[in-house]
């Protein structure tokens, strides 16, 4: 086989589709690093062609003991690789006569914090409507939304999820209309004015959308907020990563070969990649 | 009475203390759900806030930087320019975007502005903030690669054509040409930019965003219907906006989420055009 780089860890920002040559995202931090396998790659001399990116050859046993570790192959040697600033630089495997064999293109990203805050609804309706889910559930919310959020190097901070009593009766189905006087205009006035984003789990949600589809949340990144229902699918943190994803300035996606993504548009359906491309956009 | 209605503002006012104090308990501790009791609090947490811009801890001074953002007003405003000299990027950019969003264009920090600058890595914001000093022309003209983004939603754009508005702003009309040519752009994003950025634009040349009201690409930047209801056009967006900067009352109103008719589309792009070269 050809030597190849390949990833140590999953979901650290790899997109193996991207072009020309595959691609890594890199943190800008002294800490925070990235590291690849180089495959069948014996006697080949790795460097960066930029400053901005480091390269350094470590031992297997000092990758960092992460539960998402991939196995190594036999032969198999581990880089390091560190933002030192931002830009973008070829990681390249070369032979003795200093032709590439293999490289990837490396760019780094300064963190980028976004504050979300959650707030699980109730209103004042006689009987009140209410989400049923509980505040404590925001906490494991975000522990996934940052594993997958890593791989755009962005993270997120949140205060402990809130319960918020609507003063007021909202629909059932809480419905957008036209964002002005439906109840999602009122929704946007108790939103959290500390926060770069508030998500609003209520009970049931409804929008126009396309024949034969149910919608089980929207966001409106230029409201800052996103409400979502109940009913959505199992893994309810990967919704409200997608949803944060459009916040970020992500579109849906429809395109054949893209189901692992978390910008897929059935998220019943998605999985948890970002692309270079999207990652690009999230975090230019 | 008059007693009694002491006794009542004396405890209203220790009850407002009282609460003040708590926040900043929570500030000192960099919890990120500060600022929002701060933000509730109004103008009177501005002072005890401003010590915290330079808090060695991050979260404290990212709670710092949202609380000011949020309260506006003068102080709040020329307390902002601390952070723009902050050494993490995240919180410089926060800072300038705050500055951007809620602060009066008459009294932009320069001297804080360039500090930005001179720390490099510099957000859409402080470049836009720098069409308002004459001193960063020099930085305008040679800006650095890369992209950058105004909102968290975007658009995408690269830093150079922030820069050429900044620079149209600070009166080089060599400028005019190149954001005439985002507008008419291929490029979604680059068109979604010069729309986003309308109030940056001289009124002598607002001319050149006429194009864009028959711009029928939709775009879910300028929209303002959730993600998966039909996003509103270029056209639209920019009617709304130009009629806004103009002082136009469109004939139509489709609301923020609605999509205007061709005929309408026509009559603002008319009216805006009487408008702009003072016929009735």
């Amino acid at each position: 086989m050809a030597a190849n780089f390949d990833r140590v860890f999953p979901f650290r920002g790899w997109d193996k589709d991207a072009t020309p040559v595959k691609w890594q995202m890199v943190p800008v931090s002294a800490t925070d690093n990235r590291y690849l396998y180089l495959h069948d790659g014996t006697g080949l001399t790795v460097s960066s062609n930029n400053a901005a990116v480091t390269v350094t050859e470590i031992r297997l046993a000092d990758l960092p003991g992460d539960w998402d570790k991939r196995p190594a192959l036999a032969g198999d040697r581990v880089f390091k690789l560190r933002g030192a600033s931002k830009g973008t630089a070829r990681i390249q495997a070369k032979n003795a006569a200093s032709t590439v064999i293999t490289e990837i293109e490396a760019s780094t990203k300064n963190k980028l914090t976004k504050k979300v805050t959650f707030y699980f609804v109730r209103d004042t309706a006689t009987p009140p409507h209410r989400t049923t889910r509980a505040p404590a559930e925001a906490a494991e919310w975000v522990r996934v939304l940052n594993y997958i959020f890593r791989q755009a190097n962005i993270e997120i901070v949140s205060p402990a999820g809130t319960r918020l009593t609507f003063a007021g009766t909202l629909g059932n189905p809480l419905r957008w209309v036209n964002g002005t006087t439906d109840d999602w205009a009122k929704l946007r006035g108790v939103r959290d004015a500390g926060a770069d984003h508030t998500f609003f789990q209520i009970w049931e949600y409804e929008q126009p959308s396309a024949p034969n589809t149910t919608t089980g949340a929207g966001t409106l990144a230029v409201d800052k907020m996103t409400v979502c229902d109940n009913r959505t699918p199992a893994v309810h943190s990967h919704v409200i990563a997608h949803e944060l994803g459009h916040a970020f300035g992500l579109p849906d996606i429809s395109t054949a070969g893209s189901q692992h993504h978390i910008m897929w548009h059935m998220t019943n359906m998605s999985g948890q990649h970002l692309s270079k491309a999207e990652v690009d956009l999230m975090n230019p | 009475m008059l007693p009694v209605i002491a006794v009542a503002l004396l405890l209203t006012t220790l009850r407002a203390d009282e609460r003040l104090d708590r926040a900043i308990v929570k500030l000192r501790q960099g919890d990120p759900s500060a600022s929002t009791d701060l933000i509730q609090i109004g103008p009177s947490a501005v002072l005890a806030v401003t010590p915290f811009l330079r808090d060695l801890k991050i979260d404290v001074r990212r709670e710092a930087v949202i609380v000011l953002g949020s309260l506006k007003g003068n102080e709040s405003c020329q307390a902002l320019a601390v952070p723009f000299n902050d050494d993490s990027p995240e919180i410089r950019d926060r800072a300038a975007a705050a500055y951007y969003q809620g602060c009066s264009r008459q009294t932009v920090p320069c001297a804080a502005v360039m500090q930005a600058v001179a720390k490099g890595a510099v957000s859409a914001a402080t470049i836009l903030l720098c069409g308002y000093c004459v001193e960063a022309r020099q930085f305008l003209e040679r800006p650095p690669g890369g992209k950058v983004k105004l909102e968290a939603w975007g658009p995408v754009v690269p830093v150079a054509l922030v820069a050429s508005v900044a620079r149209l702003r600070l009166g080089d009309q060599s400028q005019s040409a190149i954001i005439a040519a985002a507008v008419k752009s291929r490029v979604r994003t680059e068109t979604e930019f010069a729309v986003q950025v309308l109030a940056e634009i001289p009124e002598g040349n607002l001319s050149i965003m006429l194009p864009a009201y028959s711009d029928l690409r939709e775009s879910t930047v300028l929209t303002h219907a959730p993600s998966g209801v039909r996003p509103r056009r270029i056209c639209d967006a920019v009617a709304d906006a130009m009629a806004a900067r103009l002082g136009l009352k469109l004939i139509a109103n489709r609301g923020p989420a609605g999509r205007y008719t061709r005929q309408e589309l026509a009559s603002a792009k008319a009216a805006a055009h009487a408008k702009m070269s003072g016929t009735p």
